[in-house]
């Protein structure tokens, strides 16, 4: 796959209050976007359901067959606190209720 | 009417025992293996992930793991932001790693008896659901 010329999210340490991780998740989200759209030519090639969690200081990123498998290899690639996103190719998590 | 509590002793290696509780909302109760004592989850077959907890409650279900942003879709078709981390919970019996959506959305923690938590189709997999809501039931089986 090709380089990203994304710029990376700033990361200012650890995360305060509830509305600073609003702020971070938005952000994260954004970075995201623009990543999967630039790599969206080798996200297709990836089978459905697989999990891919971005790194989001870097553009660097893990793949794994399940959430949790992805989370964990992100914590051991890159460490306990750098900020990622999390992405399933071609699968929503759909939350009927909404959110309280 | 069962209690949660009562019903949470029901708990074996192959079947959860639970309850309709007088919202009308099946609960059963959830033991974290690192965090602090039993909390109740409400099952709800609308959401296709593992299990949600709200910031607030987190910390009910031990020390914090790495958490990524992700997204989720709810109600009318809107996208919110979510974080996404792995927990360790029982589960039917055994130790299990679990995907926890969590919610940024309130500041303010469950009331001590109230479920903190929705469980989702993608931790009922491949179980058995039964809820009885007239007896006022809930098993997962298998």
């Amino acid at each position: 796959m090709s380089e990203t010329n994304i710029a990376p999210v700033s990361v200012t340490g650890p995360v305060r209050d509830l509305a600073e991780k609003r702020r971070e998740a938005r952000a994260s989200r954004i970075y995201a976007d623009q990543w999967l759209t630039d790599h969206a030519d080798w996200v297709a090639t990836l089978p459905a359901r697989t999990v891919i969690v971005i790194c989001v200081a870097t553009g660097e990123y893990v793949t794994a067959s399940t959430p949790v498998e992805a989370l964990v290899a992100f914590e051991t690639r890159f460490g306990p606190d750098q900020p990622g996103f999390l992405y399933e190719v071609g699968h929503r998590v759909f939350i009927g209720g909404g959110i309280v | 009417m069962k209690s949660a509590i009562a019903s949470s002793l029901g708990e074996a290696l192959s079947k959860l025992l639970g309850s309709v509780d007088l919202r009308g909302r099946p609960v059963v109760r959830i033991a974290p293996i690192h965090g602090e004592d039993e909390f109740l989850a409400i099952i709800d077959t609308g959401f296709n992930g593992q299990l949600l907890v709200s910031e607030p409650d987190l910390v009910k279900l031990g020390p914090g793991t790495t958490r990524v942003s992700a997204t989720v879709e709810v109600a009318g078709g809107l996208i919110q932001d979510v974080e996404r981390a792995h927990y360790q919970i029982m589960w039917m019996g055994k130790p299990r790693l679990v995907d926890v959506f969590i919610s940024l959305d309130t500041s303010l923690p469950s009331a001590s008896d109230e479920p903190i938590a929705l469980i989702g189709t993608a931790l009922l997999r491949p179980h058995l659901l039964l809820i009885d809501f007239d007896v006022g039931t809930v098993e997962i089986e298998g």
